[in-house]
């Protein structure tokens, strides 16, 4: 039984050795080469989304001005510090194209009044390797009549961004 | 030989009929009861809250230098930096995801991970607050959705508000992400 395992045991072992010598090209003279192949592939980075949004306070006075004229008020919205406080920038550090939406949702307790961004989209090119981020940027206008006059610092409504893959 | 008898025993099944009804009603009209308000607490716990939740406890700290972005106003200024692939692992109810925001940003954020389907919204989860400098890569499954979901590919968003740090008030701002969603058992 003893003589069974050995033989077994050795053949295992020279059965290993002789796929070892197999997968090898052996050097066989005195200052022999031997070469073998450094192969690579090129792994694509994923899509990497990075977005940097930034906004003013979002905050707006509801005017009332009264025209002798015509003996009625006329209402206008304005921006408490337009051209700073209303705007909306996008900048794209992604590794992809974006393309950049914005939609004004009113909101529920104060209705009736519009939010308008001057531009409704815009696509952001993915930047230059070593280069800035590329940007845009959009001025939310309010238009319409509010549902309560009465406003103080009062919601009146929210804007989504939204960014897609270009 | 007489077996002595109590006369004044209550019949037995005067004592187990009413039993038996009190269990009968609970089974037809509280616990199904319970079941629904359990199932409406895990649907309020997937919105986003108009004042700043407490932090998330899923994300991690991240090593980050930037410096904050250039903002003029008052206003907010975020940096977002994330995959729109998303995995969902129904049997582990646990949703993988990569999703954060930089140190650079000076607002903490909320993401709700949305499934859209047949113009209809599920939201799967929903984070607690992810403040500047966190990274977020594993949400807990809605437990009410997990038990209808099915394997596939889905389309979905990421749903990502934000909040003050000082005040915890939510921004006026939000931000839409088109997302891909896999979902396995």
């Amino acid at each position: 039984m003893k003589k069974i395992l050995s033989f077994i045991l050795v053949m295992t072992l020279i059965f290993s050795l002789s796929l070892t010598v197999n997968a090898a090209n052996p050097i066989t003279t005195d200052g022999g080469t031997d070469t073998a192949d450094v192969t690579a592939t090129y792994i694509e980075s994923p899509d990497i989304f990075a977005v940097d949004i930034t906004w003013g306070t979002l905050t707006y006075n509801f005017v009332e001005t009264w025209l002798p004229d015509i003996r009625a008020n006329s209402y206008d919205w304005i921006a408490t510090e337009p051209g700073v406080t209303d705007k909306i920038t996008v900048s794209n550090s992604s590794n992809v194209r974006i393309n950049v939406s914005f939609a004004y949702t009113q909101d529920t307790t104060t209705t009736g009044v519009i939010g308008l961004p001057s531009v409704t989209s815009f696509v952001l090119n993915q930047p230059e390797e070593g280069g800035t981020a590329t940007s845009n940027f959009t001025f939310l206008k309010l238009s319409g009549t509010p549902s309560w006059f009465l406003l103080s610092h009062t919601k009146v409504g929210s804007i989504t961004v939204t960014i897609t893959k270009s | 030989m007489n077996i002595p008898t109590n006369k004044n025993a209550i019949p037995m099944y005067l004592i187990f009929t009413p039993i038996l009804l009190v269990i009968i009603l609970m089974s037809v009209f509280v616990l199904p009861n319970m079941q629904h308000q359990e199932n409406d607490i895990s649907r309020l716990d997937m919105l986003t809250p108009e004042k700043a939740p407490q932090q998330e406890l899923n994300a991690s700290r991240v090593e980050d230098t930037t410096d904050t972005i250039d903002s003029n106003t008052e206003g907010g200024a975020v940096s977002l930096v994330y995959s729109d692939k998303v995995s969902i692992d129904i049997s582990d109810k646990r949703v993988s995801l990569y999703f954060m925001n930089p140190a650079r940003s000076n607002q903490d954020m909320v993401i709700q991970v949305i499934i859209q389907r047949n113009e209809n919204e599920y939201i799967t989860a929903r984070s607690d607050l992810i403040p500047p400098g966190f990274l977020l890569q594993k949400l807990k499954l809605n437990s009410v959705l997990s038990e209808y979901l099915q394997e596939g590919i889905y389309s979905g968003i990421f749903n990502v508000v934000y909040y003050d740090p000082d005040t915890g008030k939510k921004a006026s701002v939000n931000t839409n992400i088109p997302i891909e969603i896999s979902v396995t058992k």
